[in-house]
């Protein structure tokens, strides 16, 4: 196992590599000057310049690219233009909220979307199954900022039950923060569950025909049991694929969500560096979530062997 | 009966006539019909809307500021007055063009590289492991920064988008392409000296338009929700321009006492998105019944 | 015989699908008894309707797409077909037993052939993880699996067709059923192999006294392990015998075709090549007696009546007119 997990670790560096160079080239693109965006207005030409060569911008390009990778290696990203510190630490401090809201959203997609995708699966064609299918439908086409609007003035303005903005860190209670969390994690979640759902569902009618369903049907075992033990133990290998699917809608939804219920998370922070033409803030959040997804796809590939004997990688 | 074996018609069926028995096909799926219609109502809201409904989407009437909806202004007014209804239609036609030119161009160029990858041995390494690091930036992340790049203008808001999707559509072309390759017969053409351009259009490209045109409608509703948040992220197309996410960031500030200037627009999007999902999931019932992980 | 001698009576069952909208009929008044220690076997070409009976003994037809249009499976005094799902459940795996073609697909493959034959004795008898583990060890021995200590942790994957159809027939057996149904069970398997799996069904079957209804559309394997024998057509019951008389001397034409493949019946491709013409559209069947457009003896009537079961004697039954005519002439 351990052995597994440093092949797939090695398998991934070139494209961890090349999401470097992505990130770096991307930024690359956006135009203005961030010399002359640091320097202010009525800024002298040769502020512009010191500016620039402090920043290496007058280099060619390739040895821009070199130095960001080796600055990379050690862990160093540059500082950002816009908010006076290094883009480690601006992005670590957003982190947890990010995270935060991240793992309440998991935690109320998975059960959700698996358990809707089962049920509609189990009561295939019956009023249920469309039910239920409509709801997942509904999942992944409503705009997540509409709902979450249209959420807050449900639940915050009008029953006032729920905080319509803010994040309470974790160490000032536990309840307080799941509280702030739930209505930004949940709007999330919604596009997540219908996907999931919509997704198990289809997997599940797929084992629902094999013959290995009849043979624990023959043999007595109730209904429940045959669903969950014979049917959902063998679809894991793509409901797996469909959940680290979702970390990455998740990263890209958190943008938006952090956005209308104004969370100091990274999504936040990676908008406002774009508007701020922040060189260095973006592609140090670029490549943070690049990582993040590459790892989750190691993760992924690591749990199939763990859940379906078939699987070696050898 | 053998005259029947024997005709023309039946041995090989002409486009048309398979076409024919492919909408039949289609239209027997319930999805792929309400998704029809609803897509279709859309289409002609966003055509012949502006010929019917001539108020300038952008002129503004401060006298009428936060009309609710009305005789006269069916879905009220904004708060600079100008009427929603109008901003309802154009941006209707915008999100319909956004989501089009998304699916067309993201559809082209995934077919290029998929077609490259999947068929030209030597760069397919290096192409799916472009694609994967693409795949690894979330679309509408990639689509913010492209946007920036671009400068906020209704054809940046589609290239972004379109880079955004290339990986996706070209993992699809790729892999119908590795499946064709491999076929005998295939194979033989090769053999027998068919040239490589031949075979990627009498077979490769063929094989693919299927879960190609599945995925590319499955874009078409993600393209319209994404533009939408651009546009709500303050990204999009630029203010004046009626667009459904742009009505729907303008009105949030009012959206307690004027409900009307966010929710229509909002269903505008639901809707679109809800039709196109429909339709792709009519289609791939009917074209590519596999299990497939969409997005 | 008396109607208290038989574990099993299928009578008058009747099975149609949903197809496009009609009802097919499957299964036409199917009538077949299952004495107790009895092996009785079902011959016919795939689509003529005795898997489909099998499957509705257990109530293992798909429900939606299914109906029972008429008839009962008395089992022990009650009819399985009126039976809340529970119950029929109980009798499941532990009184009733199946097995089936396919043992590549019909095992999961994510669960270790322990788990899955240990299950069957935990859902009926309550057994422990370990208990169950055990139990599972000694039933791989009984059904020879050798070195079954170590196999019984494997899964699937790893096992050969045979082994798997031991495994299938292990996690049968495990409750000690008083009827095992056997649907095809060598079909999917090399011919050698197929001679071992039938001498275990045999052997096995001496052994827990059980009842076995055996189906397969090779009358090699049925004539080798069945007391009585009965021959299905395009959803009829269309000869039965008990004895080897149906060898001797068929009652229907059909059943001539049937012998006569035998030394066919290995290669797929040459399967029934002596009956020309193929088995009937369910949704459309023959007017008259179902095989008379294929029938080399077909009279005028053939085409017209459709013929009841006649019996000929206490053995033997037959719906052909003509021959049982010829019999008594």
């Amino acid at each position: 196992m351990l052995r597994l997990v440093a092949v797939r670790l090695t398998h991934a560096v070139p494209v961890l590599l090349i999401i470097a160079v992505l990130a770096f080239l991307l930024m690359q693109l956006l135009p203005g000057d961030p010399a002359v965006l640091m320097a202010g207005d009525g800024a002298s030409a040769e502020a512009i310049q010191q500016i620039r060569e402090r920043l290496q911008l007058d280099r060619p390009l390739w040895e821009q690219l070199v130095s960001w990778v080796t600055h990379l290696l050690s862990g160093d990203l540059g500082t950002s233009l816009t908010l006076n510190q290094t883009v480690v630490s601006a992005v670590a401090e957003r982190l947890p909220v990010s995270l935060s809201l991240a793992v309440v959203s998991i935690a109320i997609t998975v059960p959700v979307g698996i358990l809707l995708g089962v049920i509609a699966a189990a009561a295939r064609d019956s009023w249920i199954d469309v039910a239920v299918m409509a709801i997942a439908l509904l999942g992944v086409s409503v705009p997540s900022f509409w709902i979450a609007i249209l959420s807050v003035i449900l639940f915050s303005v009008t029953l006032g039950w729920l905080p319509s903005a803010g994040y309470v860190p974790l160490s000032d209670g536990f309840l307080p923060w799941l509280l702030a969390l739930l209505q930004p994690a949940i709007v999330l979640a919604l596009f997540q569950v219908g996907f999931l759902a919509r997704m198990t569902r289809s997997a599940m009618l797929d084992v629902l025909d094999q013959d290995f369903i009849r043979t624990a049907r023959a043999k007595g075992a109730p209904e429940s049991r045959v669903l969950w033990k014979h049917g959902f133990r063998n679809t894991l290998i793509a409901v797996l694929t469909v959940v680290g699917y979702i970390f990455s809608l998740l990263i890209g939804g958190s943008v938006i969500v952090e956005q209308v219920f104004a969370l100091p998370g990274v999504g936040r922070l990676v908008v406002q560096a774009v508007l701020a033409r922040d060189y260095p803030l973006v592609q140090g959040t670029l490549l943070l979530f690049g990582f993040i997804f590459v790892l989750i796809n190691i993760a992924t590939d690591i749990l199939y062997v763990v859940v379906d004997p078939r699987v070696r990688y050898d | 009966m053998t005259d029947a074996a024997l005709d023309p018609a039946t041995v090989a069926p002409s486009a048309l006539q398979r076409g024919a028995a492919l909408a039949r096909r289609l239209f027997r799926h319930l999805s792929f019909r309400i998704g029809f219609v609803i897509v279709a109502l859309l289409v002609m809201v966003a055509v012949v809307g502006p010929l019917l409904h001539t108020a300038d989407p952008t002129a503004m009437q401060m006298r009428f500021r936060f009309r609710p909806p009305s005789a006269r202004f069916w879905m009220g007014t904004d708060a600079l007055g100008r009427d929603i209804l109008s901003r309802f239609v154009h941006g209707a036609r915008l999100s319909l063009v956004i989501g089009l030119w998304v699916a067309i161009l993201s559809g082209i160029a995934g077919t290029i590289f998929g077609v490259l990858s999947g068929y030209v041995r030597a760069i397919d390494s290096l192409v799916m492991r472009i694609m994967d690091a693409l795949l690894a930036f979330p679309p509408i992340l990639l689509a913010i920064g492209i946007n920036a790049a671009l400068g906020p203008q209704v054809h940046s808001v589609i290239i972004a988008l379109s880079v955004s999707y290339i990986p996706r559509t070209a993992r699809i072309v790729r892999a119908s392409a590795l499946v064709v390759r491999e076929l005998d017969y295939v194979q033989a053409a090769r053999i027998s000296g068919a040239s490589g351009l031949r075979i990627v259009l009498r077979h490769i490209l063929p094989n693919s338009v299927g879960p190609l045109l599945v995925q590319l409608t499955f874009v078409f509703a993600y393209a319209i929700l994404a533009e939408a948040a651009l546009s709500f992220l303050g990204i999009g197309p630029p203010p004046p321009t009626p667009s459904w996410g742009n009505i729907i960031a303008e009105g949030r500030d009012y959206s307690v006492e004027a409900w009307w200037i966010m929710l229509f627009p909002g269903l505008g999007i639901s809707l679109a998105a809800l039709g196109m999902n429909l339709l792709g999931d009519g289609l791939r019932d009917v074209l590519d019944p596999r299990l497939k992980i969409e997005g | 015989m008396q109607p208290s001698d038989n574990i099993l009576s299928i009578e008058k069952l009747t099975v149609q699908f949903r197809s496009g909208g009609r009802w097919i009929t499957a299964v036409q008044d199917v009538n077949l008894d299952l004495a107790d220690r009895e092996c009785l076997g079902i011959v016919g070409e795939s689509g003529s309707g005795k898997s489909v009976t099998a499957l509705t003994v257990l109530g293992l037809h798909p429900p939606k797409s299914t109906r029972i249009a008429s008839g009962r499976i008395r089992y022990q005094g009650r009819d399985l077909l009126t039976l809340p799902p529970r119950a029929l459940g109980r009798i499941r795996g532990a009184e009733i037993a199946m097995i089936f073609q396919d043992p590549m697909s019909s095992l999961n493959p994510v669960l270790t052939i322990g788990d899955q034959i240990g299950e069957t004795l935990r859902i009926h008898q309550g057994l422990g993880a370990d208990d169950a583990q055990k139990k599972a060890v000694e039933l791989l021995d009984m059904v020879r699996i050798p070195d079954a200590r170590r196999r019984v942790a494997e899964y699937p994957h790893r096992l050969s067709g045979g082994m798997r159809q031991r495994v299938m027939i292990a996690m049968a057996i495990a409750c000690r059923p008083k009827i095992l149904i056997a649907d095809e069970p060598t079909t999917a398997l090399d011919v050698t192999v197929q001679a071992q799996i039938l001498n275990l069904l045999r052997e096995l079957r001496r052994e827990l006294g059980m009842s076995v209804i055996l189906i397969s559309h090779d009358m090699g394997v049925i004539s080798e392990f069945t007391d009585k024998i009965a021959v299905m057509y395009a959803g009829q019951v269309v000869e039965d015998a008990v004895g080897a008389g149906l060898f001797e001397q068929p009652m229907h034409p059909y059943t001539d075709g049937l012998l006569r493949a035998i030394p066919d019946i290995d290669s797929d491709t040459a399967r029934l090549a002596t009956i020309p013409g193929s088995i009937p559209d369910p949704g459309r069947p023959p007017e008259g007696c179902r095989f008379h457009p294929r029938c080399p003896e077909a009279v005028p009537t053939c085409r017209q009546t459709a013929p009841a079961m006649i019996r000929l004697s206490e053995q033997r039954q037959t719906r052909c007119p003509p021959r049982a005519a010829r019999r008594s002439a």
